[in-house]
């Protein structure tokens, strides 16, 4: 059952970052990284959405040997609408306060 | 909703890794199985990140994600919070005495077990109906056991002789015993189905019922307690004689997991029984056989107690929640050693027929 609830901050930047390029699928780690949200704030948002009917999934199978698949996202058409309710100027200050940005891929910390 | 599964999405990746790949790994095997798939694609993604700091951010993120995922447990969780809000509304009007860590701690810590476990999307829900027999049994017990204690608590005849004459439990006894329920009852309620399908049931069940006859014969009024222990050590010798066989006559593979399973079901089962008839015996029998002489009973921890029914009697009832905690490391010590009995003598058995044979138990073995 769809709620008729207020996105939260993350929640609202998660849909922005992926309604930018709504028929575009993206990985989990990208949207951690453009959205600062660690994973244990971000997954539970895509598990919401996608709970919601507002986000699809598929696996594409690795290109390298060994490696597990990944999971790709993309918006449903519910979950455009709900990002165009949605606006990163009505975000409030503290997530963005929040995001902290994530490694580059072989960049070490 | 995870789309569709190529065929290495189940893979994990190259076995072992770094101590944060173990991590979530490890955590990702409690996920629950409707939300295994958001498991596997944080463990994926742990393979994306780099440094040795931002793996462990990941991984120790994602683990929480893993073992506590998102419930759309809304209503599970208002009646779980009424219920508890309505037990300790029972125990306040009650027995007010027990305070307000009785009224929140004993209904509330079992009320966020069952929250926790009927929330949970992958919740197991086929189950046997010897499973779910044993399941109402183990619920039946572990509600009987704070009733038993507040029934204990409420007629004890020196509570009629003023104020801190009654047996009490302690705020940090309350808090352990109110603690004990809920792990029992998250274990009760958790993987019903690692019970079996009737193979299993009837093991923990003799167990319970010729252990509770142990101890009701501890206290029997015209033997002595060395004739109790006589009697109860017989019955126990019996059990452990008959559980061998019984697991051998009764086609069980012998492994880890269904051992594990079994020694859990065991306590499960035992333990809150032994402890309901420990106080309704000792409700019933010390306390109105020496109703008039209540000092008797109030010292009998310090004169020498007559039996451990008198013990438990006595003015602390925190030695039945210690009792009760050594009942559950006694009787998964007995059944862990009955199992390995029985994983080194008894012959391996052969393939068990597909009608009897149990993926979650006997594959994994």
């Amino acid at each position: 059952m769809a709620r008729s609830r207020k996105p939260s901050a993350q929640t609202a930047a998660v849909l922005q970052a992926m309604a930018a390029d709504p028929a575009g699928w993206r990985y989990g780690y990208d949207l951690g990284r453009e959205t600062g949200l660690a994973a244990g704030s971000l997954y539970p948002i895509l598990i919401r959405l996608g709970d919601r009917g507002q986000l699809e999934a598929r696996w594409e199978p690795s290109s390298q040997p060994g490696r597990p698949a990944r999971h790709l996202y993309r918006l449903t058409p519910a979950g455009v609408a709900l990002a165009a309710t949605t606006s990163p100027a009505t975000a409030p200050a503290r997530a963005v306060a929040r995001v902290r940005p994530w490694p580059q891929p072989g960049v070490s910390s | 909703m995870s789309g569709q599964r190529p065929a290495d999405a189940g893979s994990t990746g190259p076995r072992g890794g770094d101590l944060p790949r173990r991590l979530l790994a490890a955590a990702t095997a409690w996920t629950p199985a409707g939300r295994a798939d958001w498991s596997r694609a944080m463990l994926a993604e742990l393979d994306q990140v780099t440094g040795r700091r931002a793996r462990w951010r990941f991984a120790l993120s994602a683990a929480r994600v893993a073992l506590v995922p998102p419930r759309s447990g809304r209503l599970t969780a208002i009646a779980a919070a009424a219920g508890a809000a309505a037990a300790a509304l029972i125990i306040h009007l009650l027995l007010p005495q027990a305070g307000p860590v009785a009224a929140i701690a004993v209904p509330g810590l079992p009320a966020l077990s069952a929250w926790f476990v009927f929330s949970r999307p992958g919740l197991d829900r086929q189950v046997s109906i010897a499973g779910r027999a044993a399941q109402a049994i183990a619920v039946a017990c572990l509600a009987a056991c704070p009733a038993a204690v507040m029934r204990e608590i409420m007629l004890y005849p020196a509570a009629q002789a003023g104020p801190g004459t009654a047996p009490y439990l302690g705020p940090v006894w309350t808090v352990i015993f109110a603690a004990e329920l809920a792990v029992y009852l998250l274990a009760v309620l958790w993987r019903p189905g690692l019970l079996g399908a009737g193979r299993h049931s009837g093991l923990p069940a003799l167990a319970a019922l010729l252990l509770v006859g142990w101890f009701s014969v501890l206290h029997h009024p015209h033997g002595g307690l060395v004739l109790a222990m006589a009697a109860g050590a017989l019955l126990a010798a019996g059990t452990l004689a008959a559980l061998p066989a019984l697991i051998r006559g009764s086609g069980i593979r012998p492994g880890l997991r269904s051992g594990a399973a079994e020694v859990m079901w065991g306590v499960l089962l035992t333990g809150p029984a032994l402890l309901d008839a420990m106080l309704l015996v000792s409700t019933r029998s010390v306390i109105a056989a020496e109703a008039a002489v209540p000092y008797t009973i109030t010292e009998a921890h310090q004169q020498g107690a007559t039996s451990v029914l008198a013990w438990v009697a006595s003015d602390d009832l925190g030695g039945a929640v210690v009792l009760f905690t050594m009942f559950s490391i006694t009787i998964a010590l007995i059944f862990a050693i009955v199992h390995v009995f029985c994983d080194v003598y008894s012959k391996p058995p052969g393939p068990l027929p597909a009608a009897v044979r149990r993926p979650d138990c006997d594959d994994a073995t």
